[in-house]
């Protein structure tokens, strides 16, 4: 609050801070000296030609609009469907699935370490039937569907939508594979990621042998193989952000290319998760940067002879680590600018968080909002009509030049360390992330990060809005653990074991690609923890992550 | 035992990794001179009570962003009782709706750290609330 002696002081109030979040220091304002050194043909060309800094497309917006695609993941598979076709008829024509702690640490739901953790976060998925109950009534060969997900649940989609006839070829899917990124951010799949003795893992394994089934056999599938936005919740900054996505790439890439994956193959379908910040020209000026550092690589690096491969095409997460829990209707706000600066540089799709992130899942009724949001972007704002339209801004192109710099010069170093899984298990990424993050919550504290409603202007809880909660219907999570429980009990126990036998043998004894092993135990109603379990088994790890089950069979 | 340090355990217990705000919160404590043993995302019950007894720990932090903290907690608690670790100030920070923090103060959760909270806050609720 305010006090009414300061007013004066409000009036004449100015900017102070003078440095961008990743510590680019900002002059009072630019001139055409700051675009010296740039050669518009071979930095920046129109959009849809290389080095693709304007953008992937020559009609961007006018060809196509940004997907939009909010993050959900909620309870059951029964009332997730219900709120996957309410998101479709509010207008947003791409979906995804996140998936819940459960599902994500290979847990199953009938567990002790599962209680209370079933559906919060994501949606929790175990067998082939939880899959086909999601999928019903949803149009699957006309959406787009994005899955957090490790490989088997994305096989079981695959698998519901070959029931039902559809042409797989036709599927648009984008789908996680190898999270080479995860030890930086996500616990629970470094343990799998990683044996003791620094070799690569059967899960790790797994996920690169769908990667390569995926780019043999389905030509509409995008791999979405880092999730950059991961590195900025985890505190990183902009510069943070696409190094360690170029490091990341360069290690997936060499693995597809050692198994004979033609380069120009794997560029066409490598497509990341990138994140809009609080730092408006930051960000736009990062993505900007982001393509043409991409496509260099492709072309120069990696001798990729397809424009195509070469076009870095990415989602935006805009970042939920700045809506605040006080007054949360401020968050509306913070969002509106995310999604702007995400248009402005040039996105494919953009997740907007809700106003209520800093409370629980969203409810119907706070998503809603966020896809209205990127609706007045759309189709109020005027925005999306002319690609890139911010290039030739002397602060843009110069901000441009200065991140790409300072972007490779990071990159360069992980490299020099031996590469990005190198840099993950000396500990220095996440060194790099933990320092990051420690001084922004320093500036918070000292309020020289200005965050409303936390350091300015708060006001007392009484008088603030309260958003209504969501949480999963506790009814709902106890008849689908029955359910479960129904499905393990109904199955050809003998059938089961031998696909599992199966999976088993050619992961110990043979270099062969597992991904049809796991079709077949997926179809022979295997649970998607029995598949993952009798991998680790192979690596010497207990069965299940919790150490609370023995393998059945 | 004038002098000795306030002994603080910090971790996540569950299938969660949203860690930003428990390692803001451990770096904190440390700053105000507690040692603070960071166990991490994506913990076991056993490991995290193993910790407590190994370290002979005055505070247990814990933080939740994606729910399942009063099953959890619950769990926790009762196993905290049977290793007779109940004089162990427990602290819970994290996305909580409002109308659990109560269930979390039954269970004998000491306090509960609401996203914003000043990390100065934190450390003088733990400074002030052990009895050294």
């Amino acid at each position: 609050m305010v006090e009414l002696s300061e007013i004066a002081q409000m009036y004449f109030e100015k900017v102070t801070d003078f440095t961008t979040p990743s510590g680019i220091g900002v002059k009072r304002f630019y001139t055409p000296e700051d675009l010296q050194g740039i050669d518009y043909d071979r930095d920046l060309a129109d959009p849809g030609e290389y080095p693709f800094t304007r953008g992937h497309h020559p009609d961007m917006y006018r060809g196509k609009l940004w997907n939009i695609r909010e993050i959900a993941g909620l309870a059951t598979p029964k009332a997730f469907n219900k709120r996957l076709k309410f998101l479709l008829e509010q207008g947003q024509g791409a979906l995804d699935w996140e998936m819940d702690g459960p599902t994500m640490y290979g847990l199953e739901p009938d567990q002790p370490m599962a209680e209370g953790q079933i559906g919060v976060c994501g949606i929790s998925l175990h067998t082939l039937d939880d899959v086909d109950e999601l999928c019903k009534g949803l149009p699957l060969d006309q959406i787009s569907l994005c899955m957090a997900s490790g490989p088997v649940v994305q096989q079981a989609y695959m698998l519901v939508a070959k029931s039902r006839g559809l042409d797989l070829d036709r599927l648009r899917v984008v789908g996680g594979h190898l999270h080479y990124y995860a030890p930086a951010c996500m616990t629970s799949t470094s343990e799998g990621l990683f044996l003791p003795n620094g070799k690569l893992s059967q899960l790790a394994r797994l996920s690169n042998d769908w990667l390569e089934y995926v780019i043999k056999n389905y030509p509409k599938w995008n791999a979405w193989f880092i999730s950059a936005y991961d590195f900025r919740e985890a505190g990183g900054n902009a510069i943070h952000e696409i190094a360690f996505t170029k490091a990341c790439a360069r290690e997936m890439i060499q693995e597809m290319l050692k198994r004979g994956v033609d380069i120009n193959t794997i560029g066409r379908k490598l497509s990341p998760v990138l994140a809009c910040d609080r730092d408006f020209f930051e960000e736009i000026a990062k993505l900007r940067a982001a393509r043409r550092i991409w496509s260099r690589m492709m072309k120069e690096e990696f001798n990729a002879t397809d424009p195509q491969a070469m076009k870095l095409r990415f989602h935006i997460d805009v970042s939920g680590v700045n809506y605040t829990r006080q007054q949360p209707l401020i968050n509306i706000a913070r969002g509106t600018l995310g999604a702007l600066a995400a248009v402005l540089g040039g996105c494919m799709g953009i997740q907007l968080p809700s106003y209520d992130e800093g409370w629980a899942t969203p409810t119907e009724d706070a998503v809603r909002l966020a896809i209205r949001t990127q609706q007045v972007i759309r189709y109020e704002s005027g925005v999306a009509r002319v690609g890139d339209p911010l290039a030739g801004s002397y602060f843009i192109e110069r901000l441009t030049n200065e991140l790409e710099e300072k972007i490779e010069a990071m990159a360069d170093k992980i490299e020099q360390m031996g590469g990005w899984v190198a840099a993950l298990k000396n500990g220095w990424a996440l060194s790099e992330l933990r320092n990051s993050l420690l001084d922004i919550q320093n500036k918070v504290e000292t309020g020289e990060r200005v965050v409303l409603g936390v350091n300015r202007f708060p006001i007392p809880p009484e008088e603030d809005f309260k958003p209504e909660v969501y949480a999963p219907e506790r009814s709902d999570v106890e008849s689908y653990i029955t359910e479960f429980k129904e499905f393990k009990k109904n199955r050809d126990i003998d059938k089961v074991k031998k696909t599992l036998d199966k999976l088993r043998h050619a992961a110990e004894h043979t270099e062969d690609n597992l991904s049809p092993f796991v079709f077949d135990a997926i179809e022979t109603k295997a649970t998607f923890e029995e598949i993952t379990g009798v991998l680790r088994m192979i690596d010497g790890l207990d069965y299940d992550w919790a150490g609370e089950r023995e393998y059945p069979f | 035992m004038t002098g000795k340090k306030i002994k603080v355990i910090t971790g996540k217990i569950g299938l969660d990794d949203h860690y930003r705000g428990i390692i803001s919160v451990t770096e904190t404590l440390r700053n105000a001179g507690m040692e603070v043993v960071y166990m991490g995302a994506g913990q076991r019950f056993d490991g995290m009570v193993k910790a407590t007894i190994q370290e002979d720990a005055d505070v247990i932090g814990l933080s939740f962003l994606c729910g399942g903290h009063v099953e959890i907690m619950r769990r926790f608690m009762s196993m905290l009782k049977d290793n007779n670790l109940d004089h162990v100030l427990v602290i819970v920070g994290g996305v909580i709706p409002d109308q659990d923090i109560p269930k979390l103060k039954d269970l004998g959760v000491a306090e509960v750290f609401l996203p914003g909270s000043p990390l100065k806050d934190i450390a003088d609720y733990v400074s002030s609330n052990v009895e050294n």
